[in-house]
């Protein structure tokens, strides 16, 4: 593929006229992040790198007690990650995910985003799974670095949505169970759940040492309420149908909007979760600059 | 509950609905979205639904008020004080004129201008308060007033006022401007606490009512508007004149004869004039007599041009003739009939006395007289009469024995003398209305007639005759002047140069010793002197014209010239007719009879023109003999009708006939310039206000106190101001920094 074709498919709009998820994060991998050699992640499994003076707060797993016993000082070892960094993606595939006004629904956008992540992480030799869930998790792919991994992650991201609503309480707790070892959780959703049962769904996780990065998938629709005429809204996820003047109502909806975003966003400062919102119409190379920088500042 | 100037408009109330419609269509014509954030939607309609049901119904009523608030004002409404009294202001009074002269008949399309006076004058009033006071006044001839001081504008005054209004009579007279300013200025200076008063004067502003015939400043109007400004009364005048006059008027009915007989051909002529700026083509004149048509003309009349037809015509029965001309397709009826009612003789008697008759046979003077006064074709009694004079002549002598009652004119030719019993009968024959005319000769004695016959200003003669002054080589000569030039008697012969009273010379004449100063001259000599020639005495109903010169060439010429006969045949007329009952009458004059006790009537009933009846009293005069019968001034045109003696289901013993006609003038449309007008009348107190016909709804001529439509108008504009607003405000995001 040429240069100058590679950023093209950055954009949702040129990106869903392609069908194939694979295709989808190989085009945007390789339109973003071609060329990089070194992993910005570090995990459990390391290559020894340099030592540094025990401050409160580290981990004191990492002392080294060799150096302790020859200096009588506490020392702790820092390593450089190779490729055991565990990546499970979290994709909320309820039914308010298939709402998009643009050219991707947020789930079409949120399970693209994913792909391309996990081709990311695989080709920087780490594990990457893929849990799908709405009410419950309906799909899982477990970790694996090999390259080949990749086609069975799409094939579960790429799964039908369900059509129920998401219960964060309830999943959260699912998810936990189902990964043991402390992980780097990318969570994909729209969050169209109680704040409350979403906040305690993400302490649990954090709880469980997991890192947490969550992708907040938001429709323009959804963010700006443009609309003029009366509008029949027909709600997803079992709500009613609610005739209204959207003119007249534009200012209350988006009070909401930013009242829960604001709730959410101190929930995750307050749980050391990294937040991200995306807009569906959005280019993906942003959203993974986002998620890049996220990245390199919690390991700094 | 208010009235309303357009009340048609309230129809339109029903647009009110429109909002709600178009709320309800709206609801109804929705775009259809699947929404997944449906948990905040309901989150902020659950906290919003009621102010948003407020904003909605508040958008929803405003947009009604302003669609209701608009038609409500588009109807004119029209509060009294009690009501709003916000909206109300101070008392006023306020007088309104209705001109209701007959110009204001005029048909403008399907109603008169009086309608759209009485229309418009109704709406101004409607504008009233209760606590505004009011006059009404009716112009036209004598103007009348509703009430005779101000009436607070309660809903009783109102209801009478728009009744009376309703039915306004034409007047079939002229709108006097002046005496109607002057009467509307004493009403208010009757009045009890008057500060100011504005007067509505409705009127089709003819020019003939406001200025001059020569188009000048009428001083009478002028002085009304002056004392109506120190009082200061404003008059608002609202201009309802035709833009254009097209009138044709029927203005005179005359017969060309003073004298109808019967059998003697005369002619009745109809004058037709057109006051308008456009030739009036096609006109058709209708003469009627006795209720049956003689005959019909068309005509043309140019414009500001007239016209005189004559109509021909042979009575064959005595009695009173009631002819009528009537002109027919015209906007304005009221002017387009003349009446007239005319006494048709079977002859006029004249009795000549002759001074110089001896022993039976009359002298040359009185032959020659009698064959110019009334000449006889042998042969033919009926058609061979060529003037409605019957001659009877008689000495001196013979007037004791005489019934002069019987004449219609009593000739004395150079009568001596008079006994005092000559000189009595005469003047009872005078008295009672009977005509008289003198020639003077050489035979007078001056001294019996001033014993006699002028007995100092009493007696029956016009002065006491002086000396006989003659020129017997006939040397010096005297002409006669006419000084009474309009006087009917010598109007002919002072207009008619062919007549030749230029030509007439005079020698000899009788001198006037004094003159009663009750006597008119009607013609000089050119003397020094100026002695008078002619000279009219009335007395009593009667009358008596003396010539002081003879009836024969012994001292002129006058009577072998053409101004002899002329003068003899305007004279006697005059003479015969003047106290001939007054027929022919104009609007509210009235018809006053005497009755003999022969004909008295205990029932006399007036037949109006439109044929109803009222009853008529007759009233026992002084005298024993006589009874008066009051016939009041009418105000319709037309023929009368009095009958005498009639019972129910009888004929009536006697009936007589007269004639009211309307003021001709009146039918000169011609509308007064506003700006002349103006100039003529300069200073506060006049205004004009030309008054759109096309402005059927009345928004020209409401009055302003009392309604609210600008009110109105301003409330819709504020609101839809704050309909803007609040829209903007409701519906717009609202900038907040999120």
């Amino acid at each position: 593929m040429p240069p100058e074709d590679a950023g093209k498919y950055l954009d949702p709009k040129e990106l869903s006229k392609i069908a194939r998820l694979e295709i989808r994060a190989r085009l945007i991998v390789e339109g973003f992040i071609s060329g990089m050699h070194r992993s910005p992640y570090h995990g459990a499994s390391v290559e020894f790198a340099e030592h540094r003076e025990y401050v409160p707060g580290d981990d004191i797993r990492h002392i080294d007690w060799k150096v302790y016993g020859r200096s009588d000082r506490y020392y702790i070892k820092q390593y450089e990650e190779e490729t055991n960094l565990r990546t499970q993606i979290l994709l909320d595939a309820s039914e308010s995910m298939s709402f998009g006004s643009h050219a991707m629904t947020k789930l079409d956008y949120a399970r693209t985003l994913a792909a391309a992540l996990a081709f990311l992480i695989l080709k920087q030799q780490d594990a990457v799974g893929a849990l799908v869930f709405d009410k419950d998790v309906r799909h899982a792919v477990p970790t694996s670095s090999n390259p080949s991994h990749l086609r069975n992650l799409v094939g579960v991201l790429a799964a039908e949505p369900g059509a129920e609503a998401t219960d964060f309480g309830a999943v959260m707790g699912g998810i936990a169970e189902r990964v043991r070892r402390k992980s780097l959780l990318i969570l994909l959703s729209d969050l169209f759940d109680d704040a409350e049962r979403i906040a305690f769904g993400l302490r649990r996780l954090r709880h469980d040492g997991h890192e947490i990065m969550l992708f907040h998938i938001m429709d323009p629709e959804e963010l700006r309420f443009p609309f003029q005429r009366m509008t029949l809204f027909e709600g997803l996820e079992e709500y009613p149908e609610l005739l209204v003047n959207p003119n007249s109502l534009r200012e209350a909806y988006l009070n909401e909007v930013e009242t829960f975003m604001t709730r959410i966003r101190k929930d995750c400062r307050n749980s050391l979760i990294d937040y991200v919102l995306v807009d569906t119409s959005q280019r993906f190379d942003s959203v993974l600059t986002q998620f890049l920088g996220k990245r390199a500042g919690t390991r700094r | 509950m208010p009235e309303f100037i357009n009340p048609s408009m309230l129809g339109f109330l029903a647009l009110g609905s429109i909002p709600i419609i178009i709320y309800l269509i709206n609801r109804q014509h929705y775009r259809r979205v699947q929404w997944a954030a449906m948990e905040f939607l309901l989150r902020a309609m659950k906290k919003n639904r009621r102010r948003l049901r407020l904003e909605s119904l508040l958008l929803l009523l405003i947009r009604t008020c302003v669609i209701l608030l608009f038609v409500f004002g588009m109807a004119r409404p029209i509060f009294d004080d009690g009501v709003l009294p916000v909206l109300g202001s101070t008392s006023r009074t306020e007088a309104f004129v209705i001109d209701r002269s007959y110009s204001m008949a005029l048909h403008e399309g399907t109603h008169t201008v009086l309608a759209d006076a009485v229309r418009l004058a109704k709406q101004r009033m409607k504008g009233m308060s209760r606590v505004d006071r009011v006059g009404v006044f009716l112009a036209g001839g004598f103007p009348e007033a509703l009430f005779s001081e101000p009436q607070a504008m309660t809903d009783e005054i109102h209801g009478r006022i728009i009744e009376q209004l309703e039915s306004v009579p034409i007047a079939y007279e002229r709108c006097d401007v002046a005496t109607t300013l002057q009467f509307v200025a004493q009403w208010i200076e009757g009045a009890k606490d008057v500060p100011a008063c504005l007067v509505h004067f409705y009127t089709d502003l003819q020019q003939a009512d406001w200025l001059t015939g020569e188009g000048g400043v009428n001083g009478a109007i002028q002085e009304a508007l002056r004392r109506l400004e120190e009082m200061k009364v404003r008059v608002k005048v609202h201009d309802l004149g035709p833009p254009r006059s097209r009138n044709a008027t029927v203005v005179s009915l005359v017969s060309k004869d003073p004298v109808l007989c019967i059998d003697l051909p005369t002619s009745f002529q109809v004058r037709v004039e057109n006051h308008g700026r456009d030739l009036l083509a096609g006109l058709e004149l209708e003469f009627w007599i006795n209720d049956v048509l003689q005959g019909a003309r068309s005509l043309s009349i140019d414009a500001m041009g007239s016209h005189v037809i004559s109509f021909p015509h042979v009575f064959r029965e005595t009695g009173l003739a009631r002819v009528s001309a009537v002109l027919k397709t015209d906007d304005l009826v009221e002017d387009n009939v003349a009446f007239g009612v005319f006494p048709v003789r079977d002859g006029i008697d004249v009795l000549v006395v002759d001074g110089g008759r001896e022993g039976g046979e009359a002298s040359e003077e009185t032959a020659w007289l009698v064959v110019a006064i009334g000449p006889e074709i042998a042969g033919d009694s009926v058609s061979g009469r060529l003037t409605p004079y019957r001659t009877h002549t008689i000495a001196p002598d013979r007037i004791n024995a005489m019934k002069l009652e019987r004449y219609g004119v009593v000739v004395l030719v150079d009568v001596p003398a008079f006994s005092p019993q000559e000189c009595e009968l005469i003047e009872e024959y005078l008295r009672a209305g009977g005509g008289a005319l003198a020639f003077l000769g050489e035979r007078v004695s001056p001294a019996s007639y001033a014993a006699n016959a002028y007995r100092g200003g009493e007696g029956w003669f016009p002065y006491a005759p002086g000396t006989a002054v003659t020129d017997p080589r006939q040397e010096i000569l005297f002409a006669l002047n006419v000084t009474a030039k309009e006087h009917p008697a010598v109007s002919y012969l002072a207009s008619t140069p062919e007549a030749g009273l230029s030509l007439v010379r005079l020698h000899g004449y009788v001198s006037v010793a004094s003159q009663v100063p009750a006597s008119a001259v009607l013609m000089r000599l050119n003397d020094f002197q100026e002695t008078p020639a002619l000279v009219e005495r009335s007395f009593g109903k009667g009358s008596l014209l003396v010539l002081n010169t003879g009836a024969d060439r012994s001292w002129s010429n006058f009577a072998v010239s053409p101004a002899f006969l002329c003068f003899l045949h305007e004279a006697l007329p005059y003479l015969a007719v003047r106290s001939d009952v007054i027929r022919n009458l104009a609007i509210n004059e009235p018809f006053p009879r005497v009755i003999p006790s022969a004909e008295y009537s205990q029932r006399v009933y007036l037949f109006v023109p439109d044929g109803d009846s009222r009853p008529l009293a007759l009233r026992a005069r002084d005298d024993g003999a006589t009874f008066d019968l009051e016939v009041p001034g009418q105000r319709q045109p037309g023929i009368y009708e009095i009958r005498y003696g009639m019972e129910a289901g009888t004929a009536a013993a006697r009936q007589e006939w007269f004639a009211v006609n309307a003021d001709p003038k009146e039918g000169n449309l011609t509308r007064a310039d506003v700006a002349a007008l103006s100039e003529a009348y300069p200073g506060p107190v006049l205004g004009f206000e030309e008054v759109s016909k096309r402005a059927e709804d009345g928004a020209a001529a409401a009055g302003d106190r009392g309604e609210i439509w600008r009110t109105l108008f301003w409330a819709v504009l504020a609101l839809l101001v704050v309909e803007s607003v609040l829209a903007r405000w409701f519906g717009a995001p609202r900038e907040k920094k999120r």
